[in-house]
């Protein structure tokens, strides 16, 4: 075998009753660099699948096999020989019955890569990873399936490397690397597994169920395979190689990440249906709707008019209720004419006929009344908002508005900062009375906004156009105005 | 070959980071959102405003206190008319009602610091000149009427009847002399609650009678 060693991982599986099964895979890679292959091999029924991957010259060899099913035995070999990179992964799967086989050989500095599935039942899976004069040479062995597995991976390289989660013997023969054969292999199976030379003697003599490959690897029997053995790697990387190798590592990588992905998963058991499982089960409501509320380019609001309500602000608190509307409440359309007459009251009976007229005409929809407190007991305010029918608000406001002006009942009242097309009045029948009252009115879009207030003398009415203004720029701005 | 290994486990880690972040991300993109489990219990029934008071105010007395105090006010008797002085059976504020008060910016300010909630009135005027009125005011709480019912410093005088079926219930005279308006006054006063009932009887010719002010004072009280 010259400098050429042999790496053997033999993984036998084992499961309990189900239909025997085996599927052998040979790999074989032949002074390649980098030989990448993936064989899967499934078999159901009965009947044999074989997969074989030789590879020569090659650096690192790697081979991870997954044998899944039961009494069902799986063996790997990857045969390296100078090559600087060699890796196989090769599932088996036996279930069911058939035959399948599955080859690949690589020779002479080329890199391949294969996957093969075979499927099959109640067949053998061998693979074997044969590694000579390889720096690296890694064999992993995966049984899913919990049965039986052997691996022995003898190298002749710098490193050698075992790992298989269920049984792995890993055999190094550093030392005899530069021996002829490799004398450590222990683990045969079913013989063939003398390798020399360039000469490959597995040919048909892994297979159980008798089945002989049909090819063996390109060898020595390669034109211009000077490398073979592992003596002269060809360093020649072509774009081809270096397409195997990156699609070779994008799949390992990848198979990592999974592997590590679903162990993660395994371990914390972060799964979706424990979390339903475990949430609290109650009968199923009807949630109740967010309402949101807002302003409309064109003015006009959504939502409940009491959210536009100013929010009570520091210096006030809750004052009395206005009449019987409340301090916090919402105003009903059938609530309309009472309303006008509590909050008008002082307009002549002619009046308040024409001012429930005008409100009439807009129809209106939603309502709502807060009223505040000011912390010295000297001031209350209560803020109406009244919200109108769009097509239909212009004309009532106006009307309502004109109303209001024109009545005997009131003179009129400050300005109302940043709002100059407010209205406030202050009724005339309070003129020279110890406590004062005004009253303010505005349109905002479809909405009538009017405030009232009462107060010690002299009436602060610039804290009343104060917190009306903030309440007009909500209704105009929308919340958080 | 240490290097390249290390570049590979390093590309493979990268790559392995990246896709997962990716790969994970898109599935849970796909999935629908899982909905939350339904509250354990249902919330309450939350009261609206202009719906249906379960509580039936023939039985229950907040659910009387809580309605229409101008309902409750008692209605004026045969032949009397109303009182001009004030739309009856209205609500007033509450500065129309400090204005009652000597210094009506510090009643303001006591009713506001004693959360005034509410008042309504009513009056009438007899055939014999006797005015009549009735005020109803609501405070946020209990504490709050009985504070007020202090606050009205109406001069206590126990040697005069009790109202019936009230544990408040009193009646008294300002003054036994006419007051500035040319009449003869008297009071009557009940605490129901967070209501207050102050009853007012004047009229020129003589001092309303006890039993007079006790009646009108007992009937009004018997709808609270």
């Amino acid at each position: 075998m010259g400098q050429g060693a042999e790496v053997r991982a033999e993984a036998e599986a084992a499961a309990e009753d189900t239909a025997a099964a085996g599927a052998g895979a040979e790999v074989e890679a032949v002074a390649g660099e980098a030989a990448s292959a993936s064989n899967e091999a499934q078999a159901r029924g009965e009947g044999e699948a074989e997969a074989r991957i030789e590879a020569a010259a090659g650096e690192t060899a790697s081979a991870s096999d997954e044998a899944q099913d039961g009494e069902s035995e799986a063996e790997s070999r990857v045969d390296t020989a100078a090559g600087e990179t060699t890796s196989a992964s090769n599932e088996l799967r036996a279930r069911g019955e058939g035959e399948a086989e599955a080859r690949i050989e690589a020779a002479a500095g080329e890199t391949t890569s294969a996957s093969d599935e075979a499927q099959d039942g109640e067949s053998e899976a061998e693979s074997r990873v044969d590694a000579a004069a390889g720096e690296t040479t890694s064999a992993s062995d995966e049984d899913a399936a919990g049965t039986e597995a052997e691996s022995a991976a003898n190298s002749a390289g710098e490193v050698a490397s075992a790992s298989d989660e269920a049984e792995s013997g890993a055999h190094s023969a550093g030392e005899a690397a530069s021996g002829t054969e490799d004398a450590s292999d222990t683990e045969a199976a079913a013989g063939g597994e003398a390798q020399a030379g360039g000469q490959d003697l597995l040919a048909g003599a892994d297979s159980a169920g008798g089945e002989i490959p049909a090819s063996v690897g390109a060898g020595a029997g390669a034109p211009g395979d000077a490398s073979y053995g592992g003596v002269n790697p060809v360093p020649q990387r072509s774009a081809r190689r270096q397409a195997w190798f990156v699609s070779g590592w994008l799949a390992s990588a990848l198979a990592v990440g999974a592997g590590a992905g679903f162990g993660i998963l395994a371990v914390i058991g972060a799964s979706n249906d424990s979390v339903i499982a475990g949430a609290p089960v109650a009968p199923a409501t009807t949630p109740s709707p967010s309402v949101t509320s807002g302003v409309r380019p064109d003015g006009t609001h959504y939502g409940s008019v009491k959210d536009f309500l100013l929010p009570i602000p520091d210096g006030y608190q809750a004052g009395p209720d206005e009449g019987g509307l409340g301090n916090d409440s919402t105003i009903s359309p059938d609530q309309a004419d009472p309303t006008v007459a509590l909050l008008f009251g002082t307009l002549p009976a002619s009046d308040m006929t024409s001012a429930q007229g005008a409100i009439a005409t807009g129809h209106m929809s939603d309502g709502a009344v807060r009223t505040y407190a000011n912390s010295a007991g000297s001031l209350d305010v209560a803020v109406t908002v009244l919200r109108l029918d769009p097509a239909q608000s212009a004309e009532s406001t106006s009307e309502f508005e004109r109303v209001v002006k024109q009545s005997r009942a009131y003179r009129n009242g400050p300005q109302v900062p940043g709002h100059a097309e407010a209205l406030c009045v202050l009724p005339v029948t309070h003129v020279g009375d110890p406590l004062d009252s005004m009253t303010c009115l505005a349109t905002a879009g479809d909405t009538l906004a009017i405030v009232n207030a009462e107060g010690s003398v002299p009436l602060d009415t610039n804290a009343v156009t104060e917190l009306f203004g903030r309440q007009l720029d909500t209704l105009k701005g929308g919340l958080g105005t | 070959m240490k290097r390249r290994t290390g570049l590979l486990v390093t590309s493979a880690v990268v790559l392995g980071l990246v896709g997962g972040t990716t790969g994970g991300f898109l599935i849970q993109h796909a999935r629908s959102a899982t909905p939350l489990p339904p509250l354990r219990q249902a919330l309450m029934t939350t009261t609206v405003p202009g719906t249906a008071d379960p509580r039936d105010p023939q039985t229950d007395d907040g659910a009387k206190l809580d309605g229409d105090l101008r309902a409750l006010l008692l209605q004026k008797p045969a032949g009397a008319k109303d009182m001009d002085l004030f739309p009856v059976r209205e609500w007033f504020t509450i500065a129309d009602l400090a204005e009652y008060y000597k210094k009506p910016s510090d009643a303001l300010g006591r009713l506001n610091q004693l959360q005034f909630r509410r008042a309504a009135r009513t009056g009438w005027t007899l055939t014999d000149g006797t005015d009549v009125e009735i005020d109803l005011v609501q405070f946020r709480s209990s504490e709050s009427a009985a504070s007020y019912t202090a606050m009205t410093q109406f001069p206590a005088d126990t040697s005069l009847p009790p109202i019936a079926g009230t544990a408040t219930g009193a009646v008294g005279h300002f003054s036994y002399l006419k007051d500035a308006a040319g009449r003869y006054a008297m009071y009557g006063l009940v605490r129901h609650g967070d209501v207050v009932e102050q009853v007012f009887v004047n009229r020129p010719q003589s001092m309303p009678s006890n039993d007079e002010v006790v009646a009108i004072t007992k009937d009004q009280a018997d709808l609270l």
